[in-house]
Order: C-alpha cells, then sequence, then structure tokens
C-alpha cells in the first residue's frame, strides 16, 4: 500500500467513497436493468402460452 | 441524422455492443488514474503535499457533473424542439448519474477542502454553492418527472427545468473568476492552455476519460431499461384493452 502525509485519511476517504458511490450507483443500474428484462421476457412467454 | 438515432430498435442493437464497450475502457483507464492517482505521480508540497491526490478523483468528477447536466439540457431541448422519444429517454436516464457524480463532487471537494482551507463547506462561496444548485438541478428534475402523472407531462416539465436549468452551467465555470472564493482558479481549461505539469495532467485526463465512459455507459444501460419499460407498459395496455 502506499504511504501519504498526515493528510493519508482524508486521501483514502476520497477514494473510498468514491468507490462506494460509483459502485453503488453501477449495482442499481445493472439491477434495474435484470428486472426489466425479466418482466418483459416474462410478459414474453406468458403471452406464448396463452396463444 | 437525429431520425437514425431516434429509432428505439437501431439504438438496443448499437447499445448492446457499445456499453459493455464503453464499461471495459472505462474501467481500464480509472483503474490506470488510481494506479498514477495513488502510486506513481509524486506529491506537489505547492498544492499541499499528498493531498493533491484526490484531484484525480474530484476533477473527474467535478467535470462530469457538469458534462452529464450539459447533456440533460441537449437532450431536453431536442425532445423540446422535434420530440424524440428516444432524447427524453436519454434525459432521464442521464439525471440519477449526473446526480451520483455531483455528489461525489461536493463530497471529495469538502474532504479535499478540511486539510487545504480548514473547512469542509462555506455558505457564501460561489463555486460551492452553485455545484451545490446543481445537484438540487438534478434532484428537482427527477422530482418533478416522478410528481406527473402522465409521460408526455413529466417530459415536458422535466425539459423546461433542464433548459432554464443549464444557466447554471456558465455560472460555475466562472464563479471562481467573477467571484471571491476559496476554490483555486481553472488549471487545465483556461484560454492559455493547461497550466499543470503533464506528470498530473496525463494521468488526469485519461482518469476523466474512465470516468465519461463509465458514465456513458451507465447511461446506454438505463435508457436501454427505460426502452424495455416503456414497451412493458404498452404490452400490459394492449393486454387490459383486449381483456
Amino acid at each position: 500500500m502506499p504511504e501519504f502525509d498526515k493528510n493519508a485519511a482524508y486521501i483514502w476517504a476520497c477514494y473510498g467513497l468514491g468507490a462506494l458511490m460509483i459502485i453503488g450507483a453501477a449495482l442499481q443500474v445493472m439491477l434495474a436493468a435484470r428486472a426489466a428484462r425479466r418482466k418483459l421476457a416474462a410478459l414474453a412467454a406468458n403471452d406464448t402460452e396463452d396463444a | 441524422m437525429w431520425s437514425y438515432f431516434a429509432n428505439p430498435h437501431k439504438f438496443m442493437r448499437l447499445s448492446d455492443w457499445l456499453a459493455p464497450l464503453f464499461y471495459a475502457l472505462g474501467a481500464a483507464c480509472i483503474a490506470y488514474g488510481l494506479w498514477q492517482g495513488l502510486w506513481v505521480v509524486p506529491k506537489d508540497e505547492y498544492q499541499g503535499g499528498d493531498i493533491m491526490r484526490v484531484m484525480f478523483i474530484h476533477v473527474p468528477a467535478a467535470w462530469l457533473a457538469m458534462a452529464s447536466y450539459s447533456a440533460l439540457a441537449v437532450a431536453s431541448f431536442v425532445w423540446f424542439v422535434w420530440r424524440h422519444e428516444l432524447a427524453d429517454i436519454a434525459a432521464k436516464a442521464i439525471a440519477p448519474v449526473g446526480a451520483v457524480w455531483t455528489a461525489l463532487c461536493l463530497a471529495t471537494g469538502a474532504i479535499w477542502g478540511k486539510p487545504t482551507w480548514g473547512t469542509w463547506w462555506q455558505w457564501d462561496d460561489a463555486r460551492m454553492m452553485s455545484v451545490l444548485f446543481l445537484f438540487f438541478l438534478f434532484l428537482g428534475y427527477m422530482a418533478l418527472r416522478a410528481a406527473m402523472d402522465t409521460r408526455q407531462k413529466a417530459a415536458r416539465a422535466g425539459a423546461i427545468l433542464a433548459m432554464v436549468g443549464a444557466i447554471n452551467i456558465p455560472m460555475i465555470k466562472f464563479s471562481v473568476d467573477l467571484f471571491t472564493s476559496l476554490h483555486q482558479d481553472a488549471s487545465v481549461i483556461t484560454a492559455d492552455g493547461p497550466k499543470m505539469a503533464a506528470v498530473y495532467l496525463t494521468p488526469l485526463l485519461i482518469s476523466a476519460l474512465g470516468h465519461s465512459l463509465l458514465l456513458g455507459g451507465l447511461m446506454l444501460t438505463s435508457m436501454r431499461t427505460e426502452i424495455r419499460e416503456r414497451r412493458l407498459a404498452r404490452l400490459r395496455a394492449r393486454e387490459l384493452e383486449a381483456f
């Protein structure tokens, strides 16, 4: 691990927060995409069964 | 050109391979920026020592906060004038990711401010307040859309707010020139060119490119989700009509 001066805590806090927020946003987007894909596939499957 | 890209089917085909490409390239650029920012670049005593390493995350976040709002305003304008649905879908997709990068800019700015200026926040600082206002514009845009009972009303109200709010972008950019601010003057995008040494500038630009690609990928994925949601709503409405 790199060693920083007295401001190390501030630096790590910035990078940690950045990772947390970006990964959180990416997860939210991916989960929403997966849910929409599944709902659409389920509806299409129902339509096929009805037909 | 607008009509070509406004076709959702063509967009779905294009974004199917473009979004993963953006993610892969974005992750590679961000990883390079992290490696450079944390391990390679020397500390700059003039900029307060090691704390300047925060720049590799704060500055891309600040640029993307402004760029994403500009994209939101442009997409809103395109929808408002030409009524292309894909432009509205793009605007709706940009707002949440833009808000995340703006929040990241505010948070990392506050963390950088404490050891550098001795304060987390200053309420009468034009740069800080204009970025905070940008964050509220993103939140306001999402809240306004959610409050409307039809998609058309949501798109119209959101587009007006997004276009009016675009006045804040030059305010952010020039706030450090027009008002007294704790924030340093621009050192990359200036009339005389970058004032920053190449050893810092190159990884900063690559990091910013990585953040842009990642945000672009997330935006494309969100747009694909919104297209699917709208298709789902149409299919359900058709089923109800048939019933």
